[in-house]
């Protein structure tokens, strides 16, 4: 068995991006193959739709947008076992580790716009346009994102130096 | 914070490019296969009947915009507000799109990403400020107190009424996104009170939903939804208050 060839062609191309993506939303990596097989029935069903002029991957960041936040809502209702990730400390996490659980405690709006500007590098317009959210939304969102994890890394600064005095007493 | 902190961070979260194993790969692979070949395409997929749901409502909500050129259009994106108990507290999540019905007019001058597809929303072309940042120039909403209806020789114009439902509409929407329900509720509450009549009544009332649910006032938000739905059994944001109190 195998996949329709237009749907074919998207999945071996843009695998990786849409499982980074998913990952960059929140998805874990234990729901994460679950998650993506439900966007690419998405993808499925609306490639028709698609103006193949235009760049798939902000299209693709629309619709990986919608599936995480449909995970999220299943989540937050308890219908997806969830855990809430504790406030990582300085010197007992590796720092990839403790950048990707800061970003896990950004509201999910603002941590998807951060994504697609800060990480994927998507302009504000293409962010709005393939999240449907006003164009001022998007900025603002971003603002407080950045806010948010500037604050999260003071935060995490100040343990750091509280456990480096304790441990200099 | 030092700014190397904040950009240490972002280093270390573009540097985090996760991709699948390829037996994931495959696997997944031949899932999708069999769901499509299954028919319909959403066999064990409930995740993305939702998403399509959404998708098609969004593009016939864009459509009903383009009609209608005075009436507030509450446009619930991707959006949705789930109640939820995380260690037994009731909590509310923003969970996609906005989480607030996002109050748009359809024909306002102005409009900055609606032009840019049909899924795009409408923005407020009057009275914008960031949705998710302060509140527009109405300024704080003051629990309790009704502002002095305006004495008949004093009546605003049709455009200041409307630009005033606007103002508390979007402060509601607005508090909603900040996670801030009872504002959400304050706002609504001067509305309701300053337009009993309102023409914008089925989007107050969508709201009024979202942010009892949001508040924790799982009851009240219920019978509100299902006034809601007896007052207004076609609308389009049945989907969303339904799922407000779900």
């Amino acid at each position: 068995m195998s996949l329709p060839p237009d749907l074919a062609s998207v999945y071996d191309e843009h695998l990786d991006y849409v499982w980074r993506l998913l990952s960059r939303f929140g998805v874990p990596t234990r729901d994460r193959e679950d998650v993506a097989h439900d966007l690419f029935v998405v993808v499925h069903r609306k490639l028709a739709d698609f103006d193949p002029e235009r760049p798939i991957r902000p299209w693709l960041a629309g619709i990986a947008f919608r599936v995480a936040a449909a995970y999220k809502r299943r989540k937050m209702a308890g219908e997806i076992p969830s855990e809430l990730p504790e406030l990582p400390r300085h010197d007992r996490v590796e720092a990839r580790q403790q950048a990707a659980q800061l970003l896990e405690r950004l509201p999910f709006e603002r941590r998807a716009v951060f994504v697609l500007a800060e990480l994927e590098g998507f302009t504000a317009p293409e962010i709005s346009e393939q999240l449907a959210v006003p164009l001022n939304t998007v900025y603002s969102r971003l603002r407080l994102a950045r806010r948010d994890l500037r604050e999260l890394a003071r935060t995490i600064d100040e343990e750091a130096r509280g456990v480096r005095q304790l441990e200099g007493a | 914070m030092s700014g190397d902190r904040y950009d240490e961070l972002l280093d270390e979260l573009r540097a985090d490019d996760v991709a699948p194993p390829d037996d994931v790969r495959r696997r997944l692979a031949g899932r999708l296969s069999s769901t499509l070949a299954a028919g319909a395409g959403l066999a064990g997929a409930d995740l993305a009947g939702e998403v399509l749901q959404e998708l098609g409502s969004e593009s016939a909500r864009t459509a009903a915009a383009s009609v209608v050129s005075t009436k507030i259009a509450v446009l619930m994106t991707a959006a949705g507000v789930a109640v939820g108990g995380v260690g037994g507290a009731v909590g509310y999540h923003v969970v996609a799109g906005d989480p607030a019905p996002v109050v748009a007019t359809a024909g306002d001058e102005g409009t900055e990403a609606g032009a840019s597809g049909a899924d795009a929303g409408v923005d407020l072309g009057v009275d914008a400020g960031p949705l998710d940042g302060g509140l527009p120039d109405a300024g704080p909403v003051d629990a309790g107190v009704a502002p002095a209806p305006a004495a008949p020789s004093e009546a605003p114009s049709e455009e200041a009424s409307r630009r005033r439902e606007r103002v508390l509409l979007r402060q509601a929407q607005s508090a909603l996104i900040r996670e801030r329900p009872q504002d959400a509720l304050t706002a609504l509450a001067r509305h309701t009170r300053s337009f009993p009549d309102s023409s914008f009544a089925e989007e107050r009332g969508a709201l009024e939903v979202q942010a009892l649910a949001a508040a924790g006032r799982a009851d009240e938000a219920r019978r509100k939804a299902a006034a809601f739905e007896a007052a207004y059994p076609d609308s389009i944001f049945v989907s969303r208050v339904r799922a407000a109190v779900r």
